[in-house]
């Protein structure tokens, strides 16, 4: 797979966003009109998954989270995945990052295929590949701000006695300084907001310039003005620091500070924008919504 | 409330199960303290029947054999039996022992010794011997023995020895008759009669069987009335309760130390039970705090807790109370199966008291112990429901626990310190006392105030643990040093009851170090001679085979004679010896000073100082010898012969290999004296001297700490189990943290390594605080209780590295054992699942 197309040509049409697509060609997420991306000089994707499955449960108690999946993540791109409660995003992140092991399928970081590593190669990668910013309880309470950032590296046993390497200062001090967290290093996470929680979750997440950061929800807890600052700071980190960002959301807002929006419906990818206005978000969101409202009563005759 | 409850313990049930086995432990260990006595009571009371048979009536005065026979005569009495034995040497060629023999009894309930072959000895010069006597001397049914009396006159220093054959027509079975464990043989009336008036012995009473339909009232006053109006007279049930009671009068205090120790390891439970539920509270904050939301009263709240610990502490203690019982029964098979020659009861004798009391102990403990953690529940205010997951430690509270805690250890110092100083002024018991009184209050402030220095000490102790770490470890050591300090209250509980079994522990083991080289240095002064071998027929033989000993690295032997000393302080007879190689001598006898012409060596019994002494006639200058054998003057061989003395008995003296196992060499030296002395030619070699007798009492001072410190284990064991108690109730406190560093990066193994060193944190802070604290208190208390006697001053502190090593062992390997369980659980736990759980 060299496209970037979320979805291969053999894939079944998303039902949902055929109607809207037709009707509102501007906002189309069209499969062939994604296809412009589909650019052979364009590097490889950051991360991308391969008819990615994942039940939980067996017999009729099995629910299927992800029903073969067929996703990638661009470099250096900022992609929001959208969908309804329950459809599948929070699932299909953490099978991104590592964190839980696939049904069936393949989750590609660059070369490595995340499915043929035992847990402490996984947990190796997520410390030195991936990082994550979640909704809350991203901070260890008992560590100071500066000690949650650098916590990764110290994992790694990359903290000397002197303190982190002059290249990795330096870089730290850059992100201490974008994130604005010059003043608040010392303080414990009960000590600060929750927008600061967020952001020195974020340093932490980009100090050790992991080839993907993940995010789930970062801003669900936060305030619209802490929340925008929040991904004002993760769309720096893509233009600026050449980052690339995964993250969940729920609001078409956060989504619209997004290259890409991925909407994701039962388990499966529903649609895919490109740069959307918030209103081209709500629009596709509320389209899968009907459509899978229609579905249901269909499905009921 | 019961529905709620329920559901609560259903929830954390697992976590409930250690305490649950840390009360079981305790109370189980109060049944098995009222099992063990019961059953040496019951064991006594059983050996006492089997010493006395089955009599009716029991006369206890001393009488002689014409008045046992009296009572025979009169109507009513079916039978009579004397109590008591005489004791004569029982010889044959294999070697010679001594044996206690009574007669046969005429009716089998009163019968002294069961036979296990052969017949009951009925004609003069017939015998029968216990099988194991018979064994040791290579005798069976039918083979001869001489019978040795010695029989002393009032006109003689010396007795007559009188030698008769015997031949054994029985075999009796042992400990099975009066000699109440000791091995009784039979011989017929007529001749221990005759031996009782040689000896000028008396019987010290009968026992008396009625005749069927005898009016016992009526046989009882006739019986007091042909007897010594002083005598005291029982029936037979009564006699054998007097004759058990005279063995049990020490089970009481071994009932009353062992509860003591029971006692201490129900604190130390009721330390752990403590903390559990203050645990559980602070983890349940939330739905107590729902509950308070939707109704429940601050009443409610604690009754629920309350409850909780009833039903834990009633479970609990019936498990243990079981569990006891089952022990006392599996020892009990076991020592039956072991045949320790003592009737012990097939069933263990299961007491009211010994069921009763531990299921009230471990309630009222745990009901206790969990009052803290309930007037905790109903503070749980009903905003704390609605507050975001807490992220703080909380707020810490001032208490004034630390300041009355530093003033008991300030008080209970000043009481030691003073117990010191009375004690050197020369009042023992007001010293002592004041001791253990100032020790005890210490103690207990030392407790109360553990909060202050406990948690510093973790922090310094894994910052010193994180210091030396390799650097891809040193996260783990480092997040383990800050999860152990970050519940001050809970750590320093924990460790405090670690702490107080530890330091009991050390604190004997330091008493009994201290004693021990006390004693060493007490008895080397009093035994200058290792082992000493001296008989009036000491053969080449027997010489030969004891120098040939393992262990014996020198061996003089001397000539030795009865002779009259002189000193300034009077006349006494003692043992000369001739020393006709004082350099062999001196190998032998360590303290043994220069020695000149015409001196003579005496022992601190013979002369008091260095002065003259007058041997035979002969006087000499005298030197004390600390530590010769008591009544011996060592001359040389020339004086010996000028004081014309005439050796009259040998003796060889030993000395050993450093390092040789004293008790080994003397149990060596005994065997090779007995393999090689035959007969009853004279007596048998008398072995005795320091070794045995410094093995000996280092013995007893080496079971007694074993007792001690196995009493005391109990307590350890229980501390230990709360170590792994609160680590795996802090682990699932820390899920999501867990979680968060999993997903971070932070490796199984790591996780692993991060638990086991906080495992070892909170042991080893509550194993060193401990080994410090009983180090003190042992040294102090040895100085208190042994000082006076044997002069220990401050500077004879005798630390017990190897119970150091132990302890600090066992708590490094309890530490990591206690983190494998809740390891377990947190790195299964995958990164996402832990995540997601609120
Ligand atoms: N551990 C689990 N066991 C069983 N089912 C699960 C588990 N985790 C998620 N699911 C189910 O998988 C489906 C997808 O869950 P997921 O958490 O990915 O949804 P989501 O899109 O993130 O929803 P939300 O927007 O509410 O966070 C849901 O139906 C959920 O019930
Ligand atoms: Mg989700």
């Amino acid at each position: 797979m060299t496209s970037t197309s979320p979805l291969p040509a053999d894939a079944p049409q998303p039902l949902s966003t055929s109607p809207r697509a037709d009707s509102h060609p501007n906002h189309a997420n069209h499969p062939n009109h994604s296809a412009t991306h589909a650019d052979p000089a364009t590097p490889a994707p950051a991360v991308r998954a391969v008819r990615l499955t994942k039940t939980y449960g067996t017999g009729g108690a099995a629910v299927h989270a992800l029903r073969g999946v067929d996703v990638a993540f661009e470099r250096g791109a900022f992609t929001a995945i959208m969908g309804a409660s329950g459809s599948g995003k929070s699932t299909l992140l953490h099978l991104l990052a590592g964190l839980d092991s696939a049904t069936d399928g393949h989750v590609l970081l660059g070369d490595t295929d995340l499915s043929t590593l035992d847990d402490q190669a996984l947990t190796l990668l997520r410390r030195e590949r991936v990082g994550f910013v979640f909704q809350a309880f991203n901070l260890l309470p008992m560590f100071t701000a500066e000690q949650n950032i650098t916590l990764p590296l110290e994992l790694a046993g990359r903290v000397g006695r002197g303190g982190i390497d002059a290249d990795t200062r330096a870089w730290f001090d850059r992100l201490v300084d974008v994130l604005g967290l010059r003043d608040r290093l010392g303080h414990h996470p009960s000590e600060l907001s929750g927008g600061q929680q967020q952001r020195v979750a974020i340093a932490r997440a980009l100090l050790t310039r992991p080839d993907v950061v993940f995010a789930d929800e970062p801003t669900g807890n936060l305030d619209s003005r802490s929340g925008a600052e929040v991904l004002e700071l993760l769309r720096t980190s893509v233009r600026e620091l050449g980052q690339t960002v995964v993250m969940v959301t729920h609001d078409a807002a956060a989504a619209a500070y997004a290259d890409r929006v991925v909407l994701v419906a039962d388990g499966r990818i529903a649609g895919d924008l490109n740069r959307p206005t918030p209103e081209q978000v709500t629009a596709a969101l509320d389209a899968l919504r009907t459509a899978s409202l229609a579905g249901s009563i269909v499905g009921a005759r | 409330m019961w529905r709620l409850t329920w559901a609560q313990m259903r929830r954390t049930g697992g976590r409930l199960v250690a305490v649950g086995i840390a009360i079981a432990l305790g109370t189980g260990f109060i049944t098995a303290a009222f099992l063990g006595s019961s059953t040496l009571e019951a064991t006594a009371l059983a050996t006492a029947r089997a010493g006395v048979g089955d009599p009716d009536l029991v006369v206890q005065t001393s009488m002689t054999a014409d008045q046992v026979d009296e009572l025979a005569t009169l109507s009513g009495v079916a039978a009579v039996q004397p109590i008591g034995f005489v004791g004569r040497e029982i010889g044959t060629g294999q070697g010679s022992e001594y044996l206690l023999l009574a007669p046969p009894a005429t009716d089998d309930r009163l019968a002294p010794a069961a036979l296990t072959s052969g017949e009951t000895p009925d004609a003069p010069g017939e015998i029968a011997v216990p099988g194991t006597t018979a064994q040791r001397l290579g005798v069976q049914v039918g083979d001869t023995v001489q019978v040795v009396s010695q029989i002393w006159t009032a006109d003689s220093d010396e007795p007559t020895r009188e030698v008769s054959d015997a031949v054994v027509v029985g075999i009796t079975a042992d400990g099975s008759g009066l000699g109440f464990g000791l091995p009784l043989g039979l011989a017929d009336p007529t001749d221990v009669a005759a031996w009782q008036a040689a000896d000028g012995s008396t019987w010290s009473g009968a026992t008396l069987v009625l005749a069927d339909g005898a009016d016992a009232a009526a046989v009882r006053d006739a019986v007091a009335g042909s007897v010594d109006p002083g005598a005291t007279l029982q029936t037979g049930e009564e006699y054998a309760r007097q004759v058990a009671s005279s063995f049990t009068d020490g089970v009481d205090v071994f009932r009353s130390l062992v509860l003591a120790f029971a006692g201490v390891a129900m604190a130390v439970a009721g330390i752990v039970i403590a903390n559990t539920f203050t645990v559980l509270v602070a983890q349940r904050t939330r739905t107590l705090a729902l509950l308070r939301c939707v109704g429940a009263t601050a009443s409610q709240v604690r009754a629920s807790v309350r409850l909780e610990a009833l039903v834990l502490g009633v479970v609990a203690s019936i498990a243990g109370v079981i569990g006891g019982i089952a022990l006392g029964q599996v020892v009990l098979t076991i020592l039956g199966r072991a045949n320790a020659g003592v009737p012990l009861p097939a069933v263990v004798p299961v007491s009211v008291a010994a069921v009763v009391v531990p299921i009230v102990a471990g309630v009222l403990v745990t009901l206790l112990a969990a009052g803290g953690a309930a007037r905790l529940a109903t503070r749980v205010a009903p905003l704390a429901a609605l507050r975001p997951v807490d992220l703080a430690s909380g707020a810490r509270r001032r208490s004034v626990r630390p300041a009355i805690g530093w003033t008991l250890v300030g008080l209970g110092v000043a009481g030691m310190a003073g117990a010191l100083v009375v004690s050197a002024g020369g009042s023992f018991d007001l010293g002592l006392g004041l001791g253990v009184l100032g020790g005890i209050v210490s103690v207990v402030g030392l407790v109360v105030a553990a909060i202050t220095y406990v948690p510093g000490l973790t922090r310094v102790l894994g910052r010193t643990a994180a210091a030396i770490a390799p650097a891809r470890s040193r996260v783990p050591a480092r997040l383990a040093a800050i999860n152990a300090a970050r519940n001050p209250g809970r750590t320093t509980s924990t460790a405090t009851a670690l702490l107080v079994g530890v330091a009991l522990v050390v604190m004997m083991s330091t008493g009994a170090a201290m004693a021990r080289s006390a004693l060493d240095t007490e008895l080397s002064e009093q035994f200058a001679v290792d082992v000493t071998v001296s008989g009036t027929a000491l053969s080449q033989a027997t010489i030969d085979a004891v120098r040939a000993v393992d262990g014996v690295a020198s061996s003089v032997v001397m000539d030795g004679a009865s002779a009259e000393v002189t000193t300034d302080d009077g006349t006494s007879t003692v043992t000369a010896y001739s020393a006709s190689d004082i350099a062999a001598l001196a190998d032998v006898v360590a303290t043994l000073p220069a020695w000149g012409r015409g001196v003579s060596m005496a022992d601190g019994w013979v002369l008091a100082k260095d002065g003259p002494l007058t041997v035979n006639g002969l006087t000499t200058s005298g030197k004390l010898v600390e530590g010769l054998p008591s009544s011996t003057v060592l001359l040389d061989a020339e004086t010996f012969a000028y004081a014309s003395l005439t050796p009259d008995s040998r003796t060889v003296w030993l000395a050993l290999t450093p390092g040789a196992d004293p008790r080994a060499v003397a149990n060596a030296v005994t065997d090779a004296v007995s393999d090689t002395t035959t007969g009853t030619a004279g007596a048998t070699p008398v072995v005795a001297g320091g070794a045995v007798e410094r093995a000996g009492y280092g013995q007893i001072v080496d079971t007694m700490l074993l007792v001690v410190v196995g009493l005391l284990a109990v307590a350890v064991i229980i501390a230990l189990i709360g170590v792994a108690n609160t680590l795996s109730l802090s682990v699932v406190e820390r899920r999501r943290e867990n979680a968060l560093l999993r997903a971070l990066g932070l490796t199984r193994r790591q996780l692993r390594a991060t638990l086991a060193v906080e495992g070892v944190l909170l042991a080893g802070v509550g194993a060193l605080v401990g080994i410090v604290l009983g180090v003190g208190y042992g040294w102090l208390g040895s100085m208190l209780l042994l000082g006076p006697t044997v002069g220990l001053g401050v500077g004879d502190l005798a630390v017990p590295w190897s119970t150091v090593l132990v302890i600090v062992a066992v708590a490094v390997v309890a530490g990591v054992l206690a983190s494998v369980l809740p390891a377990r659980g947190a790195t299964r736990t995958s990164p996402v699942a832990a995540l997601a759980t609120e």
